[in-house]
Order: structure tokens, then C-alpha cells, then sequence
């Protein structure tokens, strides 16, 4: 039978960091309606018509069905988990829903270092993360903080 | 001829500021974490990191543990709770659900448009299958701002998610607007 790699993220270390450090894009997509239904059944949430009633989005005022900011948030999460590794133990998470992502639209999912630093004798990583469109709109601006052991410790 | 520009109405009314601050009783997730909820959860996410269902994976854990954002979903319809889609179907419904959290007041407001705004995570631990989730929610702020669009409302709600027993594991600040 076929089977899917399923594997822990790399393992990294505070050392193999440093500002300015652009993570590998992650691509999502293109999203389908079936993303958001399968969100919305991890969930147990059905509340919002518009999530997967064109009609009702429309009446409400949006271009169509739009998927869950809380999906697309848990998604870069989970990038930010990848591309700090194993050893990282996320902090603090921030995202904000500035658009929409629809079916049929691509999710570039991009991080960047923007500082390492020691404080308190621990060590941290704080990264500017964002979703982009496949028109180059930015979706989904965040940033997130992880605590990252040295090496050899 | 001029068109008069009019002030949008002051929609943070007393009864608006009264609720800020306002806290729901704890509520507790209808039964603990389960390994068949922790499955569709990640992969919803696309995530097949093996920490979530292989304990030599995880043992760096203590065990199999949920996605670090679950315990924000966790909260399930009781099964004595009435049907949530019942009420969506009201002939007075006008598609917008008040109701931010179970236990906090409505926010009366007649704006017809709900958006997420997005959220900011403290996050402490990993739940694992068998803890139990309990929340605690709270308005934080409520207050208006008048864009281009027209106003909007900001409402700020704070939810502590934590296991039954007092250990912290995720604190979340969710801002909704409503418009």
C-alpha cells in the first residue's frame, strides 16, 4: 500500500540560526472547499454558513466561501514547528486575518528570522512569518517566538 | 450642494461598556482528549508528525500529545446541548452569531458582518489524550473605530485554556470586529 512519509522535524539547534534567515516557502494548495470541511469537522464547528455556503457569503457581503483564519493560522503554525525543528517549543504566536483565502487559491506560507537572542539564560528565536496568495497578496501577516535549546545541551 | 457627512453612531452604548470585563463560568470540554479527535485534528492541519500518535516519537513528551492550537477547538457540543444550527434557521436570525463564547453576554451591536480579526498565543504545553480542557473567557476590551468602510466594532476576548486540574496550556487573545 502507498504510504505517506510521516517523520519529526528536523533537528535544529539555536546555533543554526541567525537573523535575516529566510525558511524554505511552504506551499498549501490550490485550497479546496474539502480543506474547510475537514477543519470544520476536526472542530465540530458548522456555525458559519459562510464557510461553506456561497450563497449566505455572498449575501454577507464576501466574494464567495472563504476558509476559516483559525485553519490558515494552525497551518502556519504548524510551518513554524517545521522550520525550527524538533527541539523548538513555540512561545508565543501572533497572527492577523488581513484577507481572505478562497477555493481554488494558493497558500505560500514564508518565514523569516528577525532576531536570535539569549535572555534569562535561555535561548530564542522570533521570526515575522506571513501567508501569500497566489496574486502576491499577503493574507495572513504573524510572527512567532521559540525557545530553542544550544547545541550540545 | 453639499452632502452632509453624519458621525456614525456611537455604538459602545452603556450597555456595551457595562459587559467589558465580564467573565464566563468555567466550562469544561464534554469528555477528554481522545486519540481519534487528535487524528482528524492533524491531519486537517497536514501535519504527520508522529509525535501525535507514536509514543517513541513523543517520548520527548512524556506520550502522544494534540497539535499545540487544539485545546482552542476542544470545546464540543455537549450531547444534551441543543442543535447549534437550530438557532441559525430563527425567523429573526440575521446570520450573525452574538454569542462569542458560551457563558459571555451578547454583544449588542447591529452590525451585520462578523470577521475573525486574528489571534495572539502564549503557549505553554501540549495536551495529551486523556487530560481533560476547561476555559476560562473574558471580555477584555470592546471599542469602536471608525474606518473608510464605516464603523467598526472591536471585541477583544481572552480564553485561558487549561487541563481540569490547573495546568496551564495555551492563552489566547482573539480579536473579533464587527462591521
Amino acid at each position: 500500500m502507498l504510504k505517506v512519509e510521516t517523520r519529526e522535524p528536523e533537528e535544529r539547534f539555536f546555533e543554526d540560526f541567525f537573523e535575516g534567515q529566510e525558511f524554505p516557502t511552504v506551499t498549501k494548495g490550490p485550497m479546496m472547499v474539502g480543506d474547510q470541511v475537514r477543519w470544520a469537522g476536526a472542530c465540530d464547528n458548522y456555525e458559519s454558513e459562510f464557510h461553506h455556503d456561497e450563497y449566505v457569503a455572498k449575501a454577507q457581503g464576501l466574494p464567495g466561501i472563504i476558509l476559516s483564519g483559525p485553519l490558515m493560522a494552525s497551518l502556519l503554525m504548524t510551518a513554524v514547528i517545521q522550520w525550527t525543528g524538533r527541539h523548538g517549543r513555540l512561545v508565543r504566536f501572533f497572527d492577523q486575518n488581513r484577507g481572505s483565502t478562497m477555493p481554488r487559491d494558493l497558500a505560500y506560507l514564508k518565514g523569516r528570522v528577525k532576531r536570535a537572542f539569549e535572555e534569562g539564560g535561555k535561548t530564542f528565536v522570533e521570526l515575522d512569518c506571513s501567508i501569500t496568495n497566489q496574486r502576491g497578496e499577503v493574507t495572513t501577516p504573524g510572527s512567532a517566538l521559540v525557545e530553542l535549546p544550544r547545541r550540545g545541551r | 450642494m453639499s452632502a452632509e457627512v453624519s458621525e456614525p453612531p456611537d455604538y459602545i452604548t452603556p450597555a456595551v461598556r457595562a459587559i467589558i470585563g465580564a467573565e464566563a463560568p468555567p466550562i469544561e470540554a464534554p469528555h477528554a482528549v481522545e486519540a481519534s479527535e487528535v487524528r482528524r485534528f492533524h491531519q486537517a492541519l497536514m501535519d504527520a508528525s508522529p509525535r501525535f500518535w507514536d509514543p517513541e516519537a513523543a517520548a520527548r513528551y512524556g506520550g502522544p500529545v494534540a497539535p499545540i492550537g487544539f485545546p482552542v477547538h476542544a470545546m464540543r457540543r455537549m450531547e444534551d446541548a441543543p442543535d447549534p444550527l437550530d438557532a441559525l434557521q430563527a425567523g429573526d436570525h440575521d446570520g450573525v452569531d452574538r454569542r462569542l463564547r458560551p457563558g459571555l453576554p451578547e454583544v449588542q451591536v447591529p452590525l451585520q458582518r462578523l470577521v475573525n480579526g486574528g489571534y495572539a498565543y502564549e503557549l505553554f504545553r501540549y495536551a495529551h489524550p486523556g487530560e481533560r480542557i476547561r476555559l476560562r473567557s473574558r471580555y477584555v476590551d470592546i471599542y469602536q473605530r471608525n474606518g473608510r468602510t464605516g464603523p467598526m466594532i472591536f471585541v477583544v476576548i481572552e480564553d485561558t485554556y487549561e487541563t481540569v486540574r490547573g495546568e496551564p496550556l495555551l492563552r489566547s487573545t482573539n480579536t473579533i470586529i464587527l462591521r
